[in-house]
């Protein structure tokens, strides 16, 4: 994140209300969020079940619309029934269940499905489905149907999908909760790199706390409130944050604790088992 | 209720261009009331092995036996395997279909041939194991609950026909971090207490360890490890696949290769944290 691009507001959320009603009740999903991401940013959304985090992402491609207050994009309005395709162009998004995402009958086709809608030469298409398929290790199953694929090759034929259009802006929500831990860090990677190499701004929802410490910038949600907004760092330094947002601590956070509690001399950031092992065998060899 | 795999193996699409082994002779025997953990990256017939245990699929070469008889070798003894082993899929809530919870849990009862007046009490039952209050939910839609509420009910309808064993494919992907100790405490319960014996795949291994007997390591169809849960974390394996392994032993193997001394495997934070306040006392 460097540059003046960065200075630019990409998503502009202003008193954002959102309900679901039906004829007896009215349920209040989202109550006023107010919320800046800029270009350039890599902010991860995370918050229990049902605390709204998947209905706050809809709103940031015009998926749903406010009941009250207003999502722009680009200074675009999404509840501006002409600017949507524009919004949708600029704003990616990868769904939790890659099983309702994708139709086509091999892999490599469903990759193509989206940037084929976008009017460029076929040479261009080629490329880019190419490197979609590289990047999420999809290559040797591009002629497989989807549906005989496991649950995390799915994911990334779905990932692979959005990356081949080359979004200004990718959401993806709870991507990686069916793949196993090496698959999870390369498909981290991959985001990490579109990030970094191609400045695209990326919004991730999930509840894996491990996997929000990799991000930039936090933002907690619970019950439809945005409850904490700044560095996973500052979040977890403090057990009332994690507490706020409903968010039981990490064990790796947990047993930092109870060994300060045993006058244990450990810094207080610690947030990996590798850090904390560092930090054991600096103590050691200061005694 | 045990379960035993002798000499398993798996193709898809068989006799097709896409033919693709799925499990290489798979030797299991998974006893009354043990828990087993089943691990391995992507596409290495978790899946797979799982569908076989009520022969939803058929095993290309090999034997599914349970409690020592052949599950394929009838239309009867296929259809006693699929009330008695519950099958809990990824994902289970994108399966609801009921207009109420109670319809929804119900199904599976009714349709196994238990008696109307039985019914009643097993959704009852089942809605309490999993912690539905059954007043408050019965008569909800299962498609306007939470996520959790959600994987509950699905959990809920396949113990209702109370299983003997029960098989969980990924079950706490996509939960929070309370609604996945909820679910880890349910299960916990029910074998303990029932008796009930577990299969739980997963990727997430830190809340099980110190709860399962067993772990099976698969890797592209074969058996990379099998045995008790920690003589087989103990093994470089889990690491050399990319697997998950416990934070507490995660920390254990760092504090080894700087040379500390480390007693055993530890999987639990009690453990670990002994270890560690021994190390620098």
């Amino acid at each position: 994140m460097s540059g003046e691009a960065t200075l630019k507001n990409l998503i502009e959320v202003c008193n954002l209300e959102f309900s679901y009603s039906d004829k007896v009740s009215e349920y209040r999903v989202l109550k006023d969020i107010n919320l800046n991401i800029q270009k350039g940013e890599f902010v991860t959304v995370l918050g229990p079940n049902g605390c709204g985090k998947s209905t706050l992402v809809r709103h940031l491609n015009g998926l749903l619309l406010p009941t009250a207050g207003s999502v722009k994009v680009n200074g675009f309005l999404t509840n501006d029934e002409i600017s949507l395709s524009t919004i949708r162009r600029s704003v990616g998004m990868v769904f939790q269940n890659p099983d309702t995402q994708l139709f086509a009958s091999v892999v490599e086709e469903d990759v193509a499905f989206g940037v084929e809608n976008m009017c460029l030469p076929r040479a261009d298409i080629k490329i880019r489905v190419e490197k979609a398929l590289a990047s999420m290790g999809l290559t040797e199953y591009r002629y497989h149907p989807p549906h005989r694929l496991s649950g995390g090759q799915k994911q990334k034929t779905a990932i692979a999908g959005i990356l081949a259009m080359e979004p200004e802006c990718i959401v993806l929500d709870e991507p990686t909760s069916m793949l196993d831990p090496k698959s999870r860090a390369e498909v981290m990677k991959a985001i990490r790199e579109l990030n970094l190499n191609h400045g695209i701004t990326v919004i991730y929802v999930t509840h894996d706390t491990s996997e929000a410490l990799c991000f930039d910038r936090l933002i907690a949600l619970n019950s439809g409130e945005i409850v904490f907004d700044g560095t996973p760092k500052k979040f977890f330094s403090k057990p009332e944050y994690p507490a706020r947002a409903g968010i039981i601590v990490p064990p790796i956070i947990e047993l930092v604790e109870r060994l300060t509690v045993h006058g244990v001399a450990l810094p207080p950031d610690i947030k990996s088992p590798e850090e904390l092992v560092d930090a054991i065998c600096q103590l050691n060899s200061e005694m | 209720m045990s379960i035993e795999f002798r000499n398993v193996s798996y193709i898809y699409s068989k006799g097709t261009p896409i033919a693709r082994q799925s499990l290489k002779d798979i030797n299991l025997t998974i006893n009354n009331g043990e828990w087993l953990v089943v691990m391995g990256p992507t596409g290495s017939g978790k899946s797979t092995l799982l569908q076989h245990l009520n022969g939803l699929l058929k095993p290309t070469a090999g034997t599914v036996l349970l409690d020592g008889s052949d599950i394929n070798a009838a239309k009867s003894s296929l259809k006693s395997a699929r009330e008695k082993v519950g099958l809990v899929f990824q994902y289970p809530e994108h399966q609801l279909f009921g207009s109420t919870v109670f319809e929804e849990v119900a199904y599976g009862p009714e349709n196994f041939g238990f008696p109307k007046d039985e019914i009643l009490g097993m959704v009852e039952a089942s809605m309490n194991t999993v912690g539905l209050d059954f007043a408050k939910f019965k008569d909800r839609s299962p498609h306007e609950l939470s996520g959790g509420e959600k994987r509950r009910v699905a959990l809920a309808g396949v113990l209702a026909s109370r299983p003997g064993i029960i098989a969980l494919d990924e079950p706490t992907a996509g939960l929070d971090s309370a609604g996945k100790k909820h679910l880890v405490d349910t299960i916990t319960r029910l074998n303990r207490e029932s008796g009930i014996t577990v299969i739980w795949v997963t990727h997430e291994i830190t809340e099980i360890a110190p709860l399962a007997d067993s772990l099976l390591v698969l890797e592209q169809g074969n058996t990379r490890g099998y045995g008790p849960l920690r003589d087989t974390l103990a093994s470089p394996l889990l690491g050399e696949l990319g697997l998950d392994l416990p934070v507490a032993l995660q920390i254990a193997n760092g504090l080894r290769k700087q040379g500390k001394q480390i007693q055993g495997c530890p999987v639990t934070i009690d453990e670990i944290e002994q270890e560690i306040l021994s190390l620098v006392r």
